[in-house]
């Protein structure tokens, strides 16, 4: 299995990825799908010095990563695929790149606008719709920050919003 | 105005609660914003509106390892001091947590404080002084610990936007592959001198050795399930106790 | 069985380490005296015993050497749990295994109480920072920054306080009980436990080829160790 998790998370490239879920997996590389990120070639020099020698990154627009994520699923090591928002992933899964694969859900933090899920998961009512979308889309979706960490899964997720919401 | 000695120090000693308020919502935020304000009290002085605009901007959700997180501090307000546009300072900010968590969590607490209290098992099972085990435990870790705090606040300033470069090649990246080596070494030795330790007399040298290669062997293929287990017989254990004693 | 002698004295000394320890964990100033070892051998002395607290802090930091405060991952709160382990254990006057295993076991789930209690704290913490108004005048940001980490102190010196009685009654009774086939089964589970958690423990290091080497190497040293030792 090449691309072992596709996970959403803000903080893209943080401890609990590079850490918590690559040493525990064996991650050799990431591919951080953000077309903002892509091209700004300070803002990657700071998100690749969050990685351990040796592990390589890939920063690609939506775009780019539609046309090169089944050529790197073709690596012989295991990779981990990071969007910040639900709507890239979302975009991965209209293609049809999710089929039978994990997604993750990793950490959305609290801004204005959003309500909360679990405490390291926060969405808008637009990122509920693109999760719910991402359930058809991917083999499954779930949330869960560490690896070692319950699992949440999707069913589960809503029901907490919509108790919240007489 | 450019921080002064004595602005530098106060900031650098708030570092020490950057955690303080930890929350859900801005997680080390309002930590951060009260180690920056003696820099940008300084940087802003005489101007109150562009101080809580600042201020403001900081409170902004914020993570990374509590010990490179003087970095945060400085950098930030070393981007505040040369004037930088807000956007750049937002973006820079968000950039940064990636490798502050990352590069912190990597080299304190999976490699760092596993090696000195690995270490002081260690010793407390060569010397059978608990004093000295914990002193020292609490003198490596903390030299290193300290040193860290210090070497990140200063780095920061020095070099602002371009601290990318500091972390993606820091002063540490040969030592840290050595010390996880040695670190699988001290825990398979550290599961065995402390089992030695606590086991009844009654249980037999090879029950122990046993037992434990048993358990270390479904451990290391299975951890998740073998947290599990280990703290289901933990718990347990004192029930059984009491059923078989009774 | 001695009595168990817990005087208010002993007990406030208690409460007040718990809540330094508490309050190192996480927000201040994080120098790792909240570690087992360290809490457990401050509990184990405080009983008049700090190599029988040493000994239940370093059970219970292999056991928990998995659970690696990243990001904002729940994990267990050692402080107050190493320190009444160690303590309980000191004022039962022995390391035998009955009361051994008691003590980690309470360890064990204070930890994980204090987890919640963790949670709770960083909740109301949440409600502290809320709204706007903080940064000015920025005084109150400080304040609350400040009455965030004195609650945190207080929290776990509750902990401290509500655990203390009972987790020494409880380790002081297993040592009451007397047990042959008990001490090798008690004792074969909580070495499969802890072998267990050495696994655990690698789950937070790297995954090379050469890592059971690496792992079965130390425990073939520590076998020497033990065997010439003797």
């Amino acid at each position: 299995m090449p691309i072992a998790v596709y996970r959403i998370d803000e903080r893209l490239l943080h401890g609990q990825v590079v850490v918590g879920w690559g040493r525990r997996f064996g991650i050799g590389f990431y591919v951080v799908v953000d077309d903002r990120i892509a091209e700004t070639a300070w803002e990657r020099d700071l998100y690749e010095s969050a990685l351990p020698a040796g592990v390589e990154s890939f920063f690609l627009t939506v775009e780019d990563a539609i046309g090169q994520l089944p050529e790197l699923e073709g690596r012989g090591d295991i990779g981990m695929a990071l969007t910040a928002g639900t709507a890239e992933m979302r975009r991965l899964g209209e293609v049809g790149l999710l089929l039978g694969q994990e997604v993750n859900l990793g950490g959305l933090h609290a801004t204005e606008g959003r309500e909360r899920l679990l405490d390291y998961l926060f969405a808008s009512s637009d990122e509920l719709q693109d999760i719910r979308a991402l359930g058809d889309l991917a083999g499954s979706v779930s949330a869960r920050d560490l690896p070692g960490s319950p699992r949440v899964g999707l069913r589960r997720l809503l029901k907490t919003v919509e108790r919240a919401r007489p | 105005m450019k921080p002064t000695r004595s602005d530098q120090v106060a900031s650098f000693l708030r570092c020490f609660a950057v955690q303080g308020s930890w929350n859900y919502r801005s997680l080390v935020a309002g930590g951060l914003a009260n180690a920056m304000l003696p820099l940008l009290r300084r940087v802003y002085a005489g101007d109150p509106v562009r101080l809580r605009a600042a201020v403001e901007r900081h409170l902004e959700p914020f993570n990374g390892h509590p010990y490179l997180c003087p970095m945060a501090v400085t950098a930030l307000a070393r981007l505040e001091h040369d004037g930088e546009s807000p956007e750049r300072i937002d973006r820079f900010r968000s950039a940064l947590r990636a490798p502050l968590g990352a590069v912190g969590d990597e080299l304190v607490w999976a490699t760092w404080r596993p090696f000195c209290l690995l270490l002081s098992i260690t010793l407390f099972w060569l010397w059978g002084r608990p004093w000295v085990a914990v002193g020292v435990f609490l003198l490596a870790y903390n030299l290193g610990h300290i040193w860290l705090r210090a070497w990140s606040f200063r780095r920061g300033w020095t070099e602002g936007l371009g601290v990318g470069k500091d972390l993606g090649d820091p002063p540490w990246a040969r030592v840290v592959p050595w010390i996880t080596s040695l670190n699988l070494l001290l825990i398979g030795s550290a599961v065995v001198l402390v089992s030695w330790l606590v086991a009844p007399d009654t249980l037999g040298r090879w029950g122990v050795a046993l037992a434990l290669a048993a358990a270390a062997l479904l451990g290391y293929a299975r951890p998740a399930l073998g947290e599990r287990l280990a703290a289901g017989l933990v718990l347990a254990a004192p029930v059984l106790l009491v059923l078989l004693g009774a | 069985m001695s009595e168990l002698d817990l005087s208010l004295g002993l007990l406030a000394a208690l409460v007040a380490c718990g809540a330094a320890l508490g309050l190192d964990a996480a927000s201040w100033p994080q120098v790792m005296i909240s570690r087992p070892i360290v809490a457990a051998t401050f509990g184990g002395a405080l009983l008049g015993d700090a190599a029988s607290g040493f000994l239940v802090g370093a059970v219970l930091e292999l056991l928990g050497l998995g659970h690696t405060p990243y990001g904002a991952a729940v994990y267990p709160e050692t402080g107050p749990a190493g320190l009444l382990a160690g303590a309980g254990l000191a004022a039962s006057g022995g390391t035998d295994i009955g009361p051994l295993l008691v003590a980690v076991a309470s360890g064990w789930a204070i930890g994980w109480i204090g987890a919640i209690s963790v949670r709770m704290q960083r909740r109301l913490n949440e409600r502290l920072l809320a709204g706007g108004g903080l940064a000015a005048p920025a005084k109150r940001l400080e304040r609350r920054h400040r009455l965030a980490m004195v609650l945190d102190a207080l929290r776990a010196g509750t902990l401290t306080a509500a655990f203390a009685l009972p987790v020494m009654l409880l380790v002081k009774l297993a040592d009451g009980v007397s047990m042959i086939e008990g001490v090798v089964a008690a004792s074969a589970l909580l070495l499969v436990g802890m072998g267990l958690a050495g696994g655990v423990g690698v789950g937070v290091m790297r995954r090379r080829a050469t890592d059971p080497l690496l792992l079965l190497a130390g425990g073939a040293i520590a076998l020497a160790m033990i065997v010439t030792g003797q």
